[in-house]
């Protein structure tokens, strides 16, 4: 019987995991296929499946009532040693709550881009206000970039503090008396 | 799952409370296990408690590559392999079907239960989960564990490769070598169906 088993493709694996219901629905439908015409292998199935069927009829045990006091008696003088905080900190695979973990990486991340983002910004604004005060104050257009400051300034006077453009900014230099 | 990542946690914090949570989660399925591997419960009693000592002494180490179920019954099986060797209790373990039973000074032969009968109807009869725990003890260790773990602890394909280390091809080899071997020891209750 055995013999003629290893002539069937996979028969083993493929019986096992038919009988335990974990072969894909192709596979499934395969096999079914396949021991419908092949007895030898169907004679397997049967003869594991009514196996597999007896070794569940296997009554539980527990062990007995006094397990822990006598487990307690027996690590009495032990202490648990806590792990190095190092591990805990440092190293990624080590245990932490799995949830928190991986909440945290992304949390990081997105963390990290905003403040990124943050630091660029804050360190652009100045820079390119002052870029801007220099290069038209250098230029031979001074005096059409103050009308349009001052045209532009008149129509922003309406607009509330929160606006953070540069221009702004550069108009109300201009109306408190600062210089470009 | 969540619950044991946050019990090691503990204990890695020296919390003992959380220990006796794991003990209290695990000890039946430990039992249960080593019980089937060895076939009595004195040393599985005592393989059970050893698991829990190694992993209260070792806990500081235990690193997230495996969940906790999958180190515990990893400890349980190396444990009841080294039993095997150190004690090679195996003679003590298999019994064969056929040898007579000493009953005082005399043999008798053993009590077969009835081959007409169904395999359910003896569901829950100790003398065939006797014949099953002698079949079972008869596997080499490897086929018994991957047998035991999957059929009676209720474990899946690739919770076994975590616990044996093996890849799953393996796994499923294993558990149809095993199953091949048990089917010709309990034949007997299998023609009837």
């Amino acid at each position: 019987m055995e013999t003629k088993l290893k002539t069937c493709p996979n028969a083993e694996k493929t019986i096992v995991g038919y009988i335990d219901g974990n072969l894909s629905a192709t596979e499934h439908i395969a096999f079914e296929r396949h021991i419908a015409s092949c007895s030898v292998c169907r004679t397997i199935e049967r003869e594991l499946r009514m196996t597999q069927t007896l070794l569940r009829t296997l009554p539980s045990v527990d062990p007995r009532q006094d397990f822990e006091a006598r487990l307690a008696a027996r690590i009495a003088d032990v202490k648990l040693k806590p792990s190095p905080w190092w591990m805990r900190v440092w190293l990624p695979s080590y245990v932490k709550p799995a949830p928190r973990r991986h909440v945290a990486i992304p949390v990081v991340a997105v963390a990290s881009v905003v403040a990124s983002l943050g630091f660029v910004y804050v360190s652009r604004v100045p820079t390119v206000k002052a870029g801007a005060v220099q290069t038209a104050a250098a230029s031979d257009e001074t005096a059409v970039l103050s009308e349009l400051a001052n045209q532009h300034h008149a129509a922003s006077a309406t607009q509330s503090l929160g606006d953070t453009s540069g221009v702004v900014v550069v108009a109300s230099d201009m109306a408190t008396g600062g210089s470009w | 799952m969540h619950q044991d990542a946050e019990l090691i946690a503990r204990c890695q914090r020296a919390d003992a409370s959380a220990f006796d949570a794991i003990v209290a989660r695990y000890k039946t399925k430990i039992y249960h296990y080593l019980y089937r591997m060895t076939g009595n419960a004195e040393d599985a009693d005592d393989l059970t408690q050893e698991v829990f000592i190694r992993m209260y002494t070792n806990i500081g180490k235990f690193r997230a590559e495996a969940s906790l179920s999958t180190w515990l019954f990893r400890i349980a099986g190396n444990l009841a392999v080294d039993r095997f060797r150190r004690t090679k209790n195996s003679r003590r373990l298999v019994t064969s079907l056929d040898a007579p039973i000493q009953v005082g000074e005399e043999e008798a032969s053993r009590d077969v239960p009835d081959m007409s009968m169904a395999p359910e109807v003896l569901v829950g009869r100790r003398e065939l989960a006797d014949h099953i725990e002698s079949a079972l003890a008869k596997l080499p260790a490897k086929l018994r564990s991957a047998v035991i773990l999957f059929d009676v602890e209720g474990m899946s394909y690739d919770e076994i490769a975590g616990v044996e280390g093996i890849p799953l091809g393996t796994v499923k080899s294993r558990i149809f070598n095993a199953r091949v071997a048990l089917r010709d020891s309990l034949r007997p209750y299998l023609e009837t169906e």
